[in-house]
């Protein structure tokens, strides 16, 4: 049931780990290397996960798990992919080649199904318990990199509309330190991706932005001695992340048009293909959590016309990333998964919509520690039932955690002052999955 | 069931004489301090500077920093009484109220923050809150008014939840909840009584000796209410005699019954959530005054002295238990008076320490011999940066709610308060707005070039004026000979250098944090 170079593969050791990053420090650019550099000689081995967020719930029936033949297949034709006998959407034709590199979870069982408890339980693990601030994955595995060391911070979040809610800090009870990067949409000529805030204001030179920042340093230096603490050096490490994050070299790893024209074409013109081409730039440079949200997959309405547009947008993006990872020789380890809050229901409504449908739906992992080329579970021929291995939530996350190198039940201090674990003591990993 | 889990380490309140007004409060508070201190070596930091302590007591009170204006009248009063007057009056202004909707909205409707449809019942909750503070409303009257708000009979059409977005209504508590019995009972034990039943929902309580069963107890007082329809809009009716409730995935049902063991009166035509009320708000209920004291000491210095606020537990013992005991008697005793409280605790020589840590022994927050670093709400944190940034105008009107201003609102967005117990944090995003944004000081030059009686500032004045915008102070000589050069060696174009000065106050962490 597993593709043949999916079993082939083992867990990279520290010694693989550092030649792969050697190899890759070699034939990088300067500015790679200067990163590269900043982060040599103390960190251990790790692997980058890369979050491709389907925001709204896509549709498993339309994707990965097609039921031809069945009034809840709808339209679409399944295609072959590289691995015998698992199919794919026919708007997925690119990904469809890489299925052998991918496992398919077709059994995600869970249980919410309005978008912001599920969204909060994917992306965190846990469902609301009164006041506990349960930090999402990316801040989770933020904080197993210890402190932020190079240029850039260890999470980021592309194209984070609606993800994050006004006035919840994502970090949880890990503190701003683990809070993601956001990058967005920065307007202006050819709606670049960015970072707000990030440029100076215009007027501002970078010798007259140095010398007031050091007046600030200079003239504060009583009042952050006469209060030291955790407030006074979580102040100071925001003020030097900040300004590394401003420097010529950690801008550079945002700058896509340094990227071939043919590489930009390769990933699509949309603001996912530009997000995701920015993705592998961070995980290049050493960021290990990268999240790319990709909306508009809560199809009530003709669910069609609009997942394969979508599919369209993903399929292009997601195979250069692909492509991409494993020319670098990073795909070895990158965890790439795909998923959102829940599946779409495998009746189709009269408005030719699906709905919400936490029951029986499907996401996708692949790369580091992942076995790829197969598929876990099965729904019913209907859709509407999972008939086996079903996967919860903590399953889910528990596997992410340990292909990542991470273990599910290390514990933090809670906000509470209780220890919490990574995640869920309820999850087990899915053995199968892991290579 | 009848076990009284707590009462072992909580009494319900004695009836002795409490201290009675705010001198005499402030005295036993900082006489339980200071013995603390002496029994543990720790020396007590001096006394703030007026400017330290004016700055604090109008985030705490008002929320927000006061105006130039308003600090130059204080720092020049020299009266022996200025910081009992400075209490008063900021207690009475329109703007503390405004503040103390701000706080309990946040504590008790924090969906707000998360859920855009709960967000459309902000206003008017915002504004019942801010009323009943005006008013000078006891606060267990104000506990009752919200956990009995009228809701009709199951025989009349369903009650609307949202008819009118600005008007004053506090239904916005049980429908944020979703009239849900469990989540009702969960919120009004941790924010009223603070209690963590949460967990006992499903199970018996892990840590403490709340059972599953007192849990469903509580549940039952809510168990009249339902939701006709979904949705948080969705209009409400209920069954003033219902005293009871399934329990969540076994057979069997829980009966209303007070968390003491008692049983309320059977025979009440009043529904049970109004049982639940009066028992709440009781003067001898064991949690009520000191779940009160025990939070407002909180957001005045720092650190409860039960700290988690909500986890009144044995295993998590207060650091001042007499202190604790004291407060709430004279809490209750005074009817729930929450000015009483305030002046009380902002009188202390304790709150009036200066944040400065003058001696090694100082390091422990809940000792409290230096005043606690608190981190801003974001709404302290907004409405001080657009006033010290001269973004919006100094005046005293009615402040700004989240729907009302664009600017505001963008910054609540992007600037989450700066971590909720505890010390301020800092975040990238909060620094690189400050460093980098543009409405904040580009394009906008500071507006100082005139002195306050209208004629043109020296540079002098002008970098004096900006301190009081800013840090709520006059500059110190080193400050200003550090600026003096700074201006002196800038170059003659780009942004003009005052500028820079107050973008270097802004940066600062003195700007930043309630200290």
């Amino acid at each position: 049931m597993h593709g043949r170079r999916g079993m082939e593969r083992g867990t990279l050791t520290r010694r693989g780990w550092l030649a792969a990053s050697a190899g890759l420090a070699a034939g990088a650019t300067s500015w790679l290397r200067r990163l590269a550099a900043a982060t040599e000689g103390g960190p251990r081995p790790y692997r980058s996960c890369l979050l491709l967020w389907m925001a709204g719930g896509p549709s498993q029936t339309d994707t990965f798990d097609m039921k031809p033949g069945h009034d809840h297949g709808g339209p679409f034709q399944p295609i072959a992919t590289s691995v015998p006998g698992l199919s794919v959407s026919e708007h997925l034709p690119k990904i469809a080649g890489w299925m052998d590199r991918l496992a398919v979870v077709r059994s995600m069982s869970t249980r919410e199904g309005d978008h912001g408890r599920a969204t909060d339980h994917l992306r965190t693990g846990y469902l609301p318990q009164g006041p506990i601030q349960f930090p999402v994955l990316g801040s989770l595995v933020s904080n197993e990199h210890g402190a932020q060391t190079g240029d850039l911070p260890h999470y980021v979040s592309i194209l984070p509309r609606g993800l994050f809610r006004a006035g919840i800090p994502p970090a949880g009870f890990l503190g701003p330190d683990h809070a993601p990067l956001l990058v967005g949409n920065q307007g202006g000529e050819g709606s670049r991706l960015g970072v707000e805030n990030l440029a100076l204001p215009p007027g501002i030179s970078s010798d007259q932005a140095q010398a007031r920042r050091e007046l600030l340093m200079q003239v504060q230096r009583p009042f952050l001695d006469q209060h030291p603490g955790s407030a006074a050096s979580g102040y100071r490490t925001a003020i030097d992340r900040s300004t590394r994050l401003m420097s010529p070299a950690a801008r550079e790893a945002f700058q896509l048009d340094q990227e071939e024209p043919g590489t930009l074409e390769r990933y699509g013109a949309s603001q996912f293909g530009q997000g995701c081409l920015l993705a592998r730039r961070l995980v290049e440079s050493g960021v290990p959590f990268v999240e790319v949200t990709l909306g508009g997959w809560d199809t009530h309405n003709d669910n069609f016309t609009a997942v394969e547009g979508l599919c369209g947008t993903l399929d292009s993006a997601w195979s250069a990333l692909m492509q991409d990872l494993e020319e670098r020789g990073l795909l070895e380890s990158t965890l790439v998964v795909w998923m959102g809050e829940f599946g779409r229901t495998p009746v189709i409504n009269p408005q030719l919509g699906r709905d919400h449908y936490p029951r029986a739906w499907s996401v996708v992992l692949g790369g580091a520690g992942i076995r790829g080329g197969g598929v876990l579970g099965r729904t019913s021929d209907d859709g509407l039932t999972v008939e086996d291995r079903p996967v919860a939530v903590p399953d889910l996350l528990a596997t992410i955690c340990t292909a990542l190198g991470l273990d599910p039940q290390k514990q933090n201090l809670s906000n509470v002052a209780r220890p919490i674990r990574l995640v869920d003591p309820s999850g087990v990993p899915i053995e199968e999955l892991l290579a | 069931m009848t076990s009284l889990p707590l009462f072992a380490v909580l009494l319900p309140l004695a009836c002795g004489s409490p201290p009675a007004d705010p001198g005499q409060i402030a005295a036993r508070i900082d006489a339980r301090i200071d013995e603390r201190l002496a029994a543990d070596q720790v020396v007590a930091a001096s006394d703030s500077e007026d400017f330290e302590f004016y700055r604090r007591l109008s985030l705490d009170l008002t929320g927000r920093i006061p105006t130039a204006d308003e600090t130059r009248a204080f720092l020049d009063d020299s009266s022996e009484d200025r910081r009992a007057a400075a209490i008063d009056r900021l207690l009475a202004s329109p703007r503390h109220a405004a503040h103390f909707a701000n706080v309990w909205r946040s504590i008790l409707l924090p969906e707000a923050d998360a859920d855009r449809q709960v967000r459309y019942l902000q206003p008017g909750f915002e504004a019942w809150l801010r009323d009943q503070r005006q008013a000078r409303r006891s606060f267990d009257g104000i506990v009752r008014d919200l956990l009995t708000v009228p809701i009709v009979g199951p025989d009349q059409p369903p009650q609307l939840v949202l008819k009118d977005l600005q008007a004053a209504n506090p239904i916005a508590f049980i429908a944020s909840k979703e009239a849900d019995p469990g989540k009702l009972a969960a919120a009004s034990t941790r924010v009223f009584l603070g209690l963590r039943m949460e967990c006992a929902q499903c199970h018996d309580h892990p840590f403490d000796r709340w059972t599953r069963e007192q849990f469903w107890n509580q549940a039952a007082f809510f168990s009249g209410l339902q939701r006709k329809g979904r949705g948080t809009f969705a209009p409400l009716i209920e069954d003033p005699a219902a005293r009871s409730i399934p329990i969540m995935d076994v057979d069997a049902v829980a009966p209303a019954l007070f968390l003491t063991g008692e049983t309320p009166d059977a025979g009440s035509p009043a529904s049970g959530r109004t049982a639940l009320a009066d028992w709440i708000t009781r003067a001898d209920n064991p949690w009520f005054a000191r779940a009160i004291v025990n939070r407002v000491w909180a957001q005045l210095m720092g650190v409860g002295l039960v700290d988690p606020v909500d986890d009144f537990q044995e295993l998590n013992p207060p650091s001042h238990p007499e202190l604790l005991d004291e407060l709430a008697q004279a809490f209750a005793s005074s009817g729930f008076d929450l000015d009483l409280l305030y002046r009380g605790i902002c009188l202390s020589r304790a709150y009036q320490r200066t944040s400065r840590l003058t001696d090694p022994s100082q390091s422990e927050a809940r000792l409290f011999a230096r005043a606690n670093l608190k981190a801003m709400s974001g709404d302290q944190f907004a409405d001080s940066l657009l006033l010290a940034a001269g973004v919006i105008e100094p005046d005293s009107a009615a402040p700004l709610t989240r729907s009302q201003d664009g600017t505001r609102r963008r910054l609540l967005d992007l600037v989450a308060a700066q971590g909720a117990d505890g010390e301020p944090q800092t975040s990238v995003a909060q620094t690189l707005l400050l460093m980098n944004g543009r409405n904040l000081t580009g394009g906008r030059a500071p507006a100082t070039t005139q002195t306050p009686d209208g004629g043109e500032a020296t540079a002098e004045e002008a970098i004096e004026q900006l301190y009081l915008r800013t840090l709520s102070r006059r500059p110190r000589a080193d400050e200003r000979t550090l600026i003096e050069d700074y201006l002196a060696a800038a170059p003659a174009e780009g942004e003009p250098p005052l500028a820079d000065i107050l973008w270097m106050l802004l940066n600062s962490a003195e700007f930043q944090w309630n200290h």
